[in-house]
């Protein structure tokens, strides 16, 4: 009898049940693809960095007698240090590699070594996880070359070192922990050892760069060593410790940590509908309840025969969301698996069936709660359909006759939402959810596509950056380098102001003395004004200098307080004048002023601006681009392009899925909800027949009312996804550096484009849900 | 007196589990003006369905009906929701209202509803107006801003009569009115339905119960979907007296078999 009562359900109740079958299938799916995604993208980096043998510190420095013995010393100095490797490297412009026709030139963003095949650290691995060899004439690549270049296997690629140009042909792609993120700037370029010292002995001595990698000793902290390498006088050109290339991976974590944040909200959002069905469900049953516990079956039983329904469901749902999670956490992990070398095993399967397991055991449980009403009515109770001949007055907010003009439908339509507000809370919540879902993303884009964001990578925001990022040179070549180029600019008729950020090395200076941290200083020579200070103003005479929020935090000081730095081998004392904020460097940075003159310089970056309108500038980059091919010229967009690697693309191709797989839910969860409402309205719709309103005037009114209620909605999603989503993402950023975080708002989409998806799609599912008020006809107002 | 509603060759069929089963078999009957009709029959003889049937409620599977001289089968969906709201009044055994609505607003609703027609040359306060009359003459007015729950079925009736006379209809349709009444609140909705039709409103109505019948002026008995037989009841002299109409209707349908 259980199997012919749940049958008769089942079939009675066919959209309900599929839908709710939907939902489960997809919480599954998400849950399952973004546990797995969570997982390679945290244990598999992480195994991933120590099959790769990543140092605990590397330093790259200039190749001189000096520096090797400073650096011998120190690290034989250091307890914590176990063991310490060196590696010729050789600095190579990005525009004097010549790459195939069809690919794209290397990013001038990007310094690019020649070295070759690392062996004691920092391994690579070929695209098939293996180790590889290179014979002369061969090269590899890393990943990151390949995707933004587009360069294929057995492509020629011509290199030019200082006079000498070699020819090679592209054995492979390798996957490199060490600089292989997308957010490090820094690539190696891999040639056979012969072909390397071949190039090594054509250059000057000078030219060649060392590459120190330290291992610790396994039973000390890892930041002792870089901790005691910044208190050391050694100056490197860069230096890179293992936390750091871990933090480099967290983009893939954050879309990770996203991806299981939205499948968190579908379940919350599964686990109310579910509710709202299953009491409704035991609504319109009460009265077979009530004959059923009439005739001797227990509270018990009669649970079962419902959780057999959902146990079904969730089973069947689960089942599918395994069978789709599979080969979707295989398409999801292909970015990182591109990178990364993710262990091979049963993991993934093990993962996805716990997943699929709890949802079905919580699933299970949480209609367990939600039928406690079956233990509460009695017999007599169920059969009376609830109503115990009580009467009571219902608190009614509006009357039609007090109001002047507002149409019938209209009106039915906000009475009901005013008068029945409890019983669309669920609506409610998925609406705003929905809303919030879909706009946190849109809004997180939009922040890091803004213009003002670039200033957060301690680069100016400006129209145009001109030429490369060129490491080490002396001030006062670089000034008169800008002032040739701003004229050749003019020469051809556009109408341009430069301006260099100039990056040199500084180290805080503790008050007892000690050295504490490198930190990179920067000034921008400018015409540009930087207004993008959280507090205080931009330092201006010789001795003010602007630190970030984080030093600020970490250092405990405030604008006023004196701070120590060492640069160019000088202490000197500055006075805080200002307080901004960077991603860069784990948000460290300091700002120093037009006064100052530093003597050597890091690097520098030429930047531009347009003296045009807004609209007219993309068109002149365009131009300028042309005819400026050999300073490869980028526009802001460009820049940021660069600076976020594969995050932008990755970011919007997540929010592509939030915005599909929200409106699928939408569209489902309207449905039910309308078609539940619709079946628990048959009389009200009937009397309303009756009394001469036509079908297209009740679906307006069920339209209407969803109107409404989605209108609300998306005002309290707007808002929560504008003020606590800034929040939530601030929160992200801070891992990063950022100490305030202001979220960029394109009104446009947030008010007008989302709404109106939203809107649209939920009015598709009012609409198509509506087709059964035709079916309703007066006499079936007599059925209750 | 002109015909307000002709039925010619009325046939309703239902196919159930691939059965066909006549609900109505050609029904011929004509209403005229004023008159106030009742249809009476054991349960399952299709009395409520003649009544949804000729009311436009329901679709017919042949013949005609005419109601003030319009085939109800050629009518749209939109056009015959029209005419129930401009032309036809409705009452039901279960006095169904909806819920979130004050008993007013619930009288007021297909008033106000009735506005937007073209048809139409009241104005809200108009409708508002008529209310008000119509619950003093049913002696509800106290009950205007109450809850549906909050009063009684004969109450609730008495509003819903109210209801179906808002946009003064030609018609009035009624499925078992005092069906979920007692015999005080059953007499007094009679006595007013017998006042509306004085006033010259056509009512047909569908009875279980002699006394309500025995207070129209015909009565149809159906029996297996045809109308059996008709009793028309005088209007005047002795017969007129109460207890000898229900008399005589009571020997009248002992001859049917009821």
């Amino acid at each position: 009898m259980f199997l012919k009562i749940l049958k008769k359900d089942l079939k009675r109740k066919k959209a309900m049940n599929v839908v709710l079958f939907v939902l489960i299938a997809l919480a599954s799916t998400l849950v399952a693809s973004s546990t797995n995604l969570m997982y390679s993208t945290t244990t598999a980096v992480n195994s991933f960095i120590s099959k790769s043998q990543v140092a605990d510190l590397n330093i790259m420095i200039s190749n001189t007698p000096e520096n090797d013995k400073m650096i011998e010393e120190w690290a034989n100095d250091m307890p914590s240090i176990d063991a310490y490797y060196s590696a010729f490297q050789i600095g190579v412009s990005s525009n004097t590699i010549t790459v195939p026709t069809g690919s794209k030139e290397f990013s001038s963003n990007t310094s690019i070594f020649l070295a070759s095949l690392p062996q004691d650290v920092n391994l690579v691995f070929g695209q098939n996880d293996k180790n590889f060899t290179l014979q002369d004439g061969e090269i590899a690549l890393p990943i990151n070359i390949k995707n933004t270049t587009g360069i294929q296997l057995g492509d020629q690629l011509t290199i030019n070192v200082e006079g000498l140009s070699k020819t090679f042909i592209v054995k492979g792609f390798f996957k490199d922990a060490f600089l292989g993120s997308d957010l490090l700037g820094i690539k190696r370029l891999l040639i056979s050892q012969h072909d390397f010292d071949e190039i090594k002995q054509s250059v000057p001595e000078e030219t060649w760069i060392k590459l120190w990698s330290f291992v610790k000793n396994p039973e000390e902290s890892q930041t002792d060593i870089t901790t005691e390498f910044s208190k050391s006088d050694i100056l490197s050109i860069f230096d890179i410790d293992k936390a750091l290339v871990e933090l480099s991976y967290m983009t893939d974590r954050i879309m990770s940590a996203l991806l299981f944040i939205v499948s968190l909200f579908l379940i919350f959002i599964a686990f109310l509908t579910l509710r709202f069905t299953i009491i409704s469900t035991i609504q319109d049953d009460y009265r077979e309840i009530g004959v059923m516990k009439a005739i001797g079956f227990t509270n018990a039983g009669i649970r079962g025969l419902y959780l057999t329904k959902y146990f079904g469901l969730s089973v069947a749902g689960g089942a599918i969301g395994l069978g789709i999670s599979l080969p979707l956490t295989i398409i999801m992990s292909l970015r990182v698996s591109e990178y990364v070398i993710v262990p091979v095993g049963s993991t993934s399967i093990v993962i996805a069936v716990f997943s699929i397991f709890g949802i079905v055991a919580v699933t299970l449980l949480f209609c367990a709660l939600c039928m406690r009403k079956i233990n509460k009515a009695s017999p007599i109770d169920a059969i009376r359909q609830g109503h115990n001949g009580e009467r009571f007055k219902a608190s009614r907010k509006m009357s039609l006759h007090k109001s002047k003009f507002l149409h019938t439908t209209m009106f039915l339509a906000i009475s009901d939402v005013l008068n029945q507000m409890k019983g669309y809370t669920t609506l409610i919540l998925t609406f705003v959810l929905s809303t919030v879902i879909i706009l946190i993303p849109i809004n997180l884009a939009n922040t890091i596509l803004a213009p003002g964001f670039i200033n957060y990578f301690g680069t100016t925001q400006a129209d145009f950056y001109p030429t490369t990022w060129t490491t080490e040179g002396e001030m006062s070549n670089v000034l008169t380098d800008m002032e040739s180029l701003e004229q050749e600019f003019r020469d051809k008729n556009f109408d341009v102001s430069l301006s260099v950020d100039y990056y040199f090395n500084t180290k805080y200076i503790l008050e007892n003395g000690e050295g504490a941290r490198r930190i990179i200083g920067m000034k921008n020579v400018s015409k540009i004004a930087q207004n993008d200070y959280l507090d205080g103003v931009s330092p201006k005479l010789e001795n003010e200098i602007a630190i970030t929020g984080m030093m600020a935090e970490a250092y405990n000081k405030h604008i006023g307080d004196t701070v120590v730095f060492e640069i160019d081998g000088k202490i000197q004392t500055f006075l805080i004048s200002g307080i901004f904020q960077t991603i860069t460097n784990e948000g460290y940075m300091v700002r120093l002023s037009d006064a100052y003159q530093p003597f050597q310089l890091a690097g520098y970056q030429f930047m531009g601006n347009i003296n045009a309108s807004t609209k007219e500038k993309p068109q002149i980059i365009e131009n300028m681009k042309e005819q400026f091919g050999h300073l490869k010229i980028k526009s802001a967009m460009d820049m940021m392009g660069d600076l976020t690697g594969g995050f932008m693309g990755q970011l919007k191709m997540i929010n592509g899925l939030i915005i599909a797989t929200m409106s699928l839910i939408l569209f489902f969860i309207t449905s039910l909800f309308v078609r539940l409402l619709i079946t628990k309205e048959v009389h009200g719709i009937a009397i309303m027949k009756s009394l001469g309103f036509t079908n297209g005037q009740i679906k307006l009114w069920q339209s209407l009312r969803i109107l409404i209620l989605l209108v609300s909605s998306i005002i309290l999603g707007v808002f929560f996804a504008n003020v606590f989503g800034e929040k939530l993402v601030g929160m992200l950023f801070r891992l990063f550096g950022l100490t305030k975080f202001d979220m960029d708002i394109v009104a446009l989409q947030v008010y007008v484009w989302c709404p109106l998806l939203i809107v649209t799609v939920v009015l598709l599912a009012v609409y198509s849900s509506c087709g059964q008020i035709k079916k309703i006809h007066v006499w079936n107002m007599n059925e209750e | 007196m002109s015909a307000v509603l002709t039925v010619e060759n009325l046939c309703k069929t239902y196919i159930v589990n691939k059965q066909q089963i006549n609900v109505l078999r050609n029904i011929n009957f004509t209403l005229h003006e004023g008159e106030f009709v009742s249809i009476m029959g054991p349960s399952g003889s299709g009395k409520s369905t003649l009544l949804y049937t000729v009311s436009g409620m329901d679709r017919l599977t042949a013949g005609e009906v005419l109601f003030d001289g319009i085939s109800l089968a050629q009518l749209s969906e939109k056009q015959m929701a029209e005419v129930r709201l401009h032309k036809m009044g409705f009452i039901f055994q279960q006095m169904h209202m909806l819920k979130n609505l004050s008993i007013y607003d619930n009288i007021i609703l297909s008033g106000y509803q009735a506005l937007k027609s073209n048809e139409s040359k009241r104005s809200r306060s108009d409708v508002n107006t008529h209310a008000d009359q119509l619950m003093k003459r049913l002696d509800i007015v106290e009950l205007a801003n109450h809850d549906i729950t909050e009063v009684s079925g004969g109450q609730l009736q008495r509003a819903c009569i109210c209801r179906a006379l808002i946009n003064k209809p030609k018609m009035l349709f009624a499925d078992e009115p005092t069906g979920a009444l007692n015999s005080k609140a059953a007499k007094e909705v009679m006595a007013e339905l017998c006042k509306i039709n004085e006033d010259g409103t056509t009512i047909m109505l569908v009875t279980h119960d002699v006394k309500v019948a025995a207070q129209t002026d015909k009565v149809f008995y159906m029996v297996d979907g045809n109308i059996q037989g008709e009793l028309k009841m005088a209007t005047s002299g002795d017969e007129w007296n109460v207890r000898e109409r229900e008399r005589k209707l009571s020997s009248w349908l002992m001859e049917m078999g009821w």
